[in-house]
């Protein structure tokens, strides 16, 4: 009886040994974390200081408080621009599909719940961990350029990139525009998300070359380090190359590079395509003598006065720089 | 015993507890299905497609030749007007539009054409004088396309003369696109005819812009600025209503569907929201039903059209509070609520600021409390201005307080947001719109706080301020602004 009893102990207690086991073997090192319920990308500055600050530097933080994006919408009074400029969460609608507009955070703009929040309430990341806070999710979605697209397909930038060789190479929008912190897979991805913006990016997308053939100037600009086409925002976006012999102060216009507004019907598009090579010759008893050719480029289509704003026809143009950067200036002896 | 009190006592402690607040709304189902398929398909069973053209002989077509010249005089236009109906008929239309769309004609001849094809009165004449109102690159020609399409019963060219509104550059087109949609008893082109009646480059110009809105008016039977007001107003209803004639309802459709989440460019997106928010109070139906659609882009798009039509489109309130229990759509929903000002809504919004909401819920449903501007909802209002830890809401909060009047409670708020806050444009905006407010009522030191405020620019006008010039301008303005002498008045 005695033994019968210690028997059903003993084997009681392997039993309830092997359970225990099994729990402690299967289950998650730590408890889930529960959901949060994102009110502001502010939320998520705690546990990713650097990234936030890089974000809170970029252009997306900005894009709804932009004041240049203020004054073509109207102060968003043309509501059509909220949907980009302050997007519903990019996975709500899918990859590859249109953003909605959001009604609250607009002052975020672009911000860490559009690109990340997941409809679950989870987020969109490189790893699984679900004790984390904001329980992250590995989605490969946030690295295609579809993700990109759903804004800036808007205007065929990410058409523009499928017919450059960045795309047969596998080189894709984050490669130049979130790339590793120094190079390093290991430290995540900068989200200054650089652009028009950024001088030297602009520098480094295109070369201006010219020199003299008699009393002509052969003049070439290239696209020669970027994935779409030079530049690539439709809407506002412009490079301009002018010239001027040496020892005066006018430039004169040569050539726009630019896709015109919708209405815009009586204009060519000019954009300077993934790899292309522009060739333009100058012939103008002006520029007999030594020459400088200069390409700028423009955030907004137009020439403004500095003083009064006023937007000035390109022919009474004397003095790009008053309304645009200089990218490149090559002297024609 | 003293248990049942004591529990009587704690039940009813949490029961006042919820009175003070608002409580979640009920459950409520909405059936989502596939209405803009089902519509169009019905519509389409309705519309006939257009029937080829017949051709004419060689004795017919001399004769069109003969009448088009007649026509081109503006004493026997009606006789050749009449004489193609009854003779040629539509048989017509195709040589017609060769004339039209003949740069070697003179433009009398040319424009004659376009008469006698609106004397047709048939929709495949009226469509190519649509497309050269749309397409023609010399404004004489769209012009004159856009005024003989207001000769015609071809309402279905309302949504597309509306996106002319959009897109025109031609002044004197604007006058003719005016008069033609008011033809059709849409008066959105209202705001153009007033702007070059003060405005316009020539006399010619301003004269004939001022006599198109009299003679609108005139058939309305109001002043031209009372046209305007009631046709951006609930009392749009009260103006003469057309009775939108199946085509055109099926061109509703389509455009509504032209916004679904198969469309990726936002352009044609673009385009639907600015013709269909220019429609007449009786749009406000259709898009009503088409908030129940399975596709979500669309029915989100139509909540927006509804919101940017405003009070013309407060028949679509109803639609607009039930769709308040449509998870994905409700901020869409009740920001529409809000702009259409739908009273009724006032208590579903309410509920819907509470803690347990969706925070872009609870901040849209503040939001359009505001507009509503109904003085019941200012506890509802003040609870969520008070819930600090969600600043999205609290300025939400406080912008709808200045709208409730209650302004003078968040100004001392707003100043400070105006220069460390997140979001300093929309603190601006509020205490720019408590000042404006207070300057109507002719309250003290208002007028003058307000001129000071304006006075402080970023940068000079036209000149687009950088970020750090806005910033500099709040700053100027916060501290010029003397809360004390304003609120003293309070």
């Amino acid at each position: 009886m005695i033994r019968t009893a210690l028997r059903a102990l003993v084997g009681l207690s392997v039993l309830a040994l092997a359970v225990w086991l099994g729990f402690a073997l299967t289950r998650d090192p730590a408890p889930p974390a529960q959901l949060t319920r994102w009110t502001s990308s502010r939320d998520c500055r705690p546990c990713h200081e650097e990234v936030y600050k890089e974000w809170e530097q970029s252009w997306h933080s900005k894009s709804f408080l932009d004041p240049d994006v203020r004054e073509q919408s109207r102060d968003f009074a043309n509501t059509d621009c909220i949907d980009c400029h302050a997007p519903k969460e990019v996975f709500l609608t899918g990859v590859g599909k249109r953003v909605l507009p959001r009604a609250d955070r607009r002052a975020e703009g672009v911000d860490c719940i559009s690109c990340h929040l997941l409809p679950s309430g989870e987020v969109a990341g490189t790893l699984t961990n679900p004790s984390a806070p904001c329980r992250p999710v590995a989605t490969v979605d946030l690295l295609r350029p579809e993700f990109c697209g759903v804004c800036h397909n808007q205007h065929k930038t990410v058409d523009q990139w499928r017919a450059t060789t960045f795309a047969e190479e596998g080189r894709d929008c984050i490669d130049c525009h979130l790339p590793h912190r120094g190079g390093d897979p290991s430290k995540g991805r900068m989200h200054q998300m650089t652009g028009g913006h950024d001088l030297p990016r602009i520098q480094a997308a295109v070369a201006l070359r010219a020199e003299r053939d008699g009393k002509a100037i052969h003049i070439e600009v290239e696209n020669v380090g970027v994935g779409h086409a030079f530049p690539t925002d439709e809407r506002s976006r412009a490079a301009d190359l002018w010239w001027r012999p040496v020892g005066t102060e006018a430039w004169q216009h040569l050539h726009r590079i630019r896709d015109p507004y919708r209405y815009e019907t009586d204009l060519p598009r000019t954009l300077l395509d993934g790899g292309e090579l522009r060739k333009l010759e100058l012939a103008d008893p002006r520029a007999e003598g030594p020459v400088e050719v200069l390409l700028v480029y423009k955030l907004a289509p137009y020439y403004r006065l500095p003083d009064t704003g006023e937007p000035i026809p390109i022919e009474e143009v004397s003095d790009p720089l008053m309304d645009a950067q200089e990218v490149h200036r090559v002297l024609v002896e | 015993m003293m248990r049942i009190l004591l529990a009587s006592l704690l039940w009813g402690l949490v029961g006042c507890g919820h009175a003070q607040g608002p409580t979640p709304p009920s459950e409520e189902t909405f059936e989502l299905r596939a209405v803009v398929k089902e519509r169009l398909a019905a519509l389409e069973a309705q519309v006939p497609a257009p029937a080829p053209l017949p051709e004419l002989g060689a004795d017919d077509l001399e004769e069109l030749e003969g009448l088009v010249t007649m026509g081109a005089d503006p004493k026997f236009a009606e006789v050749a007007a009449e004489s193609v109906r009854e003779e040629l008929g539509e048989g017509a239309i195709g040589p017609l539009v060769a004339i039209l769309l003949d740069g070697t004609r003179t433009p009398r001849v040319r424009g004659s054409a376009a008469a006698l094809l609106a004397a047709l009165d048939d929709d495949r004449a009226s469509r190519q004088l649509l497309e050269a109102a749309e397409k023609a690159g010399e404004p004489w020609l769209r012009r004159l396309a856009v005024y003989h399409l207001g000769f015609t019963s071809a309402d279905w060219i309302v949504p597309r003369l509306l996106l002319r509104l959009k897109y025109e550059k031609d002044p004197e087109t604007f006058i003719w696109l005016a008069a033609t949609l008011g033809r059709f008893h849409n008066y959105s082109g209202l705001d153009a005819l007033f702007d070059l009646s003060a405005r316009g480059a020539t006399e010619e110009l301003r004269a004939s812009a001022e006599g198109e809105l009299e003679r609108l008016a005139q058939e309305a039977g109001l002043s031209p600025e009372e046209l305007n007001r009631r046709w951006k107003s609930a009392e749009a209803l009260t103006l003469p209503q057309p009775s939108p004639s199946p085509a055109l309802r099926l061109e509703l459709w389509r455009r509504v569907a032209s916004m679904g989440d198969e469309t990726i460019q936002l352009r044609g997106v673009d385009d639907a929201r600015f013709m269909l928010s220019r429609l007449g109070p009786w749009a406000a139906a259709p898009l009503s039903d088409a908030l129940a659609d399975e596709d979500l882009h669309l029915r989100l798009h139509v909540a927006q059209i509804l919101a940017r039509m405003g009070p013309r489109a407060r028949s679509a309130g109803p639609a607009l509070l039930h769709a308040l229990a449509e998870p994905l759509l409700a901020p869409n929903a009740a920001d529409a609520l809000g702009r259409v000002g739908f009273a009724p809504a006032r208590r579903a919004l309410e509920l819907r600021t509470s803690a347990e909401q969706p925070h872009e819920l609870r901040v849209a449903c503040v939001r359009a409390l505001g507009r509503l501007g109904l003085p019941a909802s200012l506890p509802v209002v003040r609870a969520a201005f008070a819930e600090s830890e969600a600043y999205d809401l609290r300025m939400a909060a406080a912008t709808a307080l200045v709208l409730l009047d209650r302004g003078d409670e968040v100004a001392p708020w707003l100043r400070d947001e105006l220069v460390e806050g997140q979001d300093a444009p929309s603190a601006e905006l509020a205490l720019e719109t408590w000042l404006a407010r207070g300057a109507d009522r002719g309250r003290t030191g208002f007028s003058e706080a307000l001129e000071s405020w304006r006075a402080v620019q970023a940068a000079p006008p036209g000149v687009t301020p950088t970020l750090e010039q806005l910033a500099a301008r709040r700053a100027q303005r916060a501290k010029e602004l003397d809360l004390s002498r304003l609120l003293g008045d309070a």
